[in-house]
């Protein structure tokens, strides 16, 4: 078996050009797919694992998580008058002029913020009540994009903000700015005007629900969701170009194999007549396969990571870092094992349809 | 040539079996480039379409990316209109109007709804009605060809959003504008999102003898416009849009050029199996007294043929998958993304697809000339 091995591998290392191509292609193919699927499992990552047990009360028709909400601070009192605990104001928008500049704000109540949402200080210290005005705690993303850290000043709207911390979530809210409701309201000019309230799920109110003055009530997180959910569509097409590019390679490797197996045809008629099976013929050609699509997949993989050190995504000012993960990389040895034996089925069929006997009278 | 023509065909039906499987592979990557190359096509005339030339400026409020993030007040709109026509002459301005704007999520797609006088909507924004009416009442909407196509609707049926029902009563096409678009009266739309927030844009219709951007530079001159609002040509709004998938633009001109090296890689994978195979055929007619030149023209040929074949064959299967397939055809951030196969799209991917044929027949076959001839009958 090993003889047989090494003398398949023996046989593409003495094609090389024809191995590299073949390698190249298919390599071409496992980075379409890992670049398509690591996009896929980042936005799913960072966004589509957000909605929480609190709903949302905001303008109806909106992404008010984003921006576009704005309310009166007086429906509150409608909120509690319906019997709702506990609402608390949150302030959601953007400001720039264009995609390039843009820098998502959200103004949090600095005494309650910290029970809605999981956040990590990267450094410096959170937001709290009694903060001075003018005080920013910045998410990871975006201070990296605007290249401060904590104690340093940063640029807001033209208005110079202390930032007191850095914190990372994991979620696109590292791509925001967290200040006062106050000092949001007043950067905006909104009086006090507030973007959503957030509600706990007590069962008055359900999501879906509308309310009087164009209001209605959502599943907290899903804003941002359904905001990237926009893109989907196009991830679906591309799915249709990777399983043409999954046919498309099978294809390639079978035709190369049995290239490769009637250049050999002579060799391997003699195998056969000194007894070996074809099944230990199959075994000559899936080494050679699994090498080929093995070096695709590697290729591929580093293929992807440079692709995403490069080609950072940024949806509308939220950034996000597209990555591999283990169970991807797991996947895509899966799929190599697949091409693989799906590339031998018809090589396979054939040399066991030869003639051990007639092929050498033919080739001698 | 016709003797050149006769062998290399006469070449491709003996090999007919593993030609077909060569065509077969290539055709299926053809389809790949094609489907990217589509996609990278539809988002690269939406980002730079610029849309209508039109004499309109909006006034928006400052430091806003969606107009709806502000509001525009009265008395800054009545100071803009007096001072171009101070500036410009009575007759300027041919019609001013102010425009309640929102970007709304409606039936699972994103929509700007405009509320506007009804002589705006013909006479600045330039709506050609496509069937129905234009709105009057107050419960009344027309909605954009793009805005019907996204969402189904018939015109007479009943819409709603924002808690309240509307009729939609006319289809109209707004040629400036670049996302599926909602138009009612400027009293509906009071009645509808409130008169807290006033009006978000201040829309000018211009006399055309004017140049809409020497108006634009002078008004954003004016004392008292400056710097709480901006004021923009109306298409370079809508161009704003094209910058937000500026990055969808990218990528999908990575996987474009990802699924061309995929054709590359098999055409040259097709070519090398080809010379390996036929090695021994090669060094006899060298022997015979063909150049290197000549045989390589021959490998180009054959290599050409097969490439054609496979690009007509992945050309009629992309089609077929652009027709068939619901992916094909879809709607992101209010725009319509159709994958068509257009001129633009397929006649540069023939190109390309016949140079990868000729770079790989040149890299397999390029030593072939300084070969010896007597080591390549040995091998």
């Amino acid at each position: 078996m090993r003889t047989l091995i090494r003398y398949s591998l023996q046989d593409l290392a003495a094609h090389w050009k024809l191995s590299l191509a073949m390698t190249l292609l298919i390599g071409a193919s496992i980075l379409f797919f890992l670049v398509i699927s690591g996009y896929r499992l980042t936005l799913g990552r960072e966004y589509a694992a957000l909605p929480d047990v609190n709903l949302i009360v905001q303008e109806s028709n909106t992404l008010g998580e984003l921006y576009g909400s704005r309310i009166q601070a007086q429906v509150v009192e409608q909120l509690y008058a319906l019997g709702v605990s506990q609402a608390i104001p949150e302030f959601h928008d953007t400001v720039g002029t264009s995609v390039d500049d843009m820098l998502m704000l959200r103004g949090v109540d600095p005494a309650r913020y910290q029970t809605l949402d999981r956040l990590t200080l990267l450094s410096g210290q959170a937001l709290q009540p009694g903060d001075p005005p003018r005080t920013a705690m910045l998410g990871r993303r975006l201070a990296e994009k605007l290249g401060v850290s904590a104690g340093q000043a940063a640029l807001i709207r033209g208005r110079q903000f202390n930032v007191c911390g850095v914190f990372h979530t994991g979620t696109y809210a590292d791509n925001e700015a967290w200040v006062s409701i106050a000092d949001a309201q007043d950067l905006l000019g909104w009086g006090s005007d507030v973007s959503l309230y957030i509600i706990p799920d007590e069962g008055i109110l359900q999501p879906g629900q509308s309310l009087a003055g164009g209001l209605s009530v959502a599943r907290r997180g899903q804003g941002a969701y359904i905001s990237v959910s926009q893109k989907d569509p196009l991830l679906s097409a591309m799915d249709i170009v990777i399983q043409a590019l999954a046919v498309a390679a099978v294809l390639a490797l079978t035709n190369t194999l049995i290239r490769l197996a009637w250049l050999r045809r002579r060799e391997l008629a003699i195998l056969r007549c000194t007894g070996f099976q074809s099944g230990a013929l199959a075994v000559y050609l899936f080494s050679q396969a699994l090498t080929l699509t093995l070096g695709g997949a590697l290729l591929g993989v580093a293929g992807t990571m440079i692709v995403f050190v490069f080609l950072r995504a940024d949806l509308a000012g939220m950034s996000f870092e597209p990555r591999l993960d283990a169970g991807l990389v797991l996947i895509t040895l899966g799929l190599t094992l697949l091409l693989s034996l799906l590339g031998i089925v018809l090589p396979v069929a054939w040399i066991r349809r030869l003639m051990p006997g007639d092929l050498l009278r033919d080739t001698s | 040539m016709i003797a050149f023509l006769g062998y290399l065909f006469k070449d491709l039906r003996h090999d007919w079996g593993r030609s077909l499987l060569t065509v077969a592979s290539l055709s299926i990557m053809v389809i790949s480039y094609l489907l990217t190359a589509a996609l990278a096509d539809a988002f690269d005339e939406f980002g730079s379409r610029p849309g209508v030339i039109s004499h309109n400026l909006v006034m928006l409020a400052a430091d806003t990316i969606d107009p709806m993030q502000g509001s525009v007040s009265q008395e800054a709109f009545d100071l803009a209109v007096a001072a171009v026509q101070a500036q410009f002459g009575p007759q300027s301005v041919r019609r001013a109007e102010p425009t309640i704007f929102r970007t709304l999520r409606i039936q699972g797609d994103t929509m700007e709804v405009f509320a506007v006088a009804p002589v705006g909507m013909t006479e600045i924004y330039n709506l050609a009605l496509l069937a129905g009416r234009l709105p009057t009442g107050r419960a009344e909407i027309a909605a954009s060809q793009e805005a019907v196509s996204l969402a189904g609707w018939q015109v007479g049926q009943e819409v709603e959003f924002y808690g309240q029902f509307f009729q939609l009563v006319g289809e109209v096409r707004y040629e400036a504008g670049k996302i599926a678009s909602l138009w009612m009266t400027y009293d509906a739309g009071m009645a509808l999102f409130g008169e807290r927030r006033g009006f978000q844009v201040g829309a000018l219709n211009i006399s055309g003898e004017l140049d809409p951007e020497t108006v634009r530079a002078y008004l954003e001159s004016v004392p008292g416009i400056r710097p709480a609002y901006a004021v923009y040509l109306e298409h370079d709004v809508h161009a704003r849009y094209g910058q937000a998938i500026q990055d969808l633009l990218k990528f999908t001109i990575v996987m474009d050029i990802l699924a061309l090296s995929v054709i590359t890689f098999g055409v040259f994978n097709a070519t090398s199996l080809t010379l390996t195979e036929r090695s021994r055929e090669i060094a006899l007619l060298r022997v015979a007294g063909f150049s290197g030149s000549t045989v390589r023209r021959f490998l180009f040929g054959r290599a050409l043929v097969q490439t054609l074949a496979a690009y007509l064959l992945g050309w009629g299967l992309a089609r077929l998958v652009t027709w068939k397939h619901a992916a094909s055809s879809f709607s992101m951030h209010g725009m319509h993304v159709q994958i068509i196969l257009s001129p633009q799209v397929v006649l540069p991917g023939l190109v390309l697809t016949s140079l990868c044929a000729w770079l790989a027949v040149w890299l397999t076959t390029h030593h072939l000339g300084q070969r010896n001839l007597v080591v390549l009958l040995n091998e």
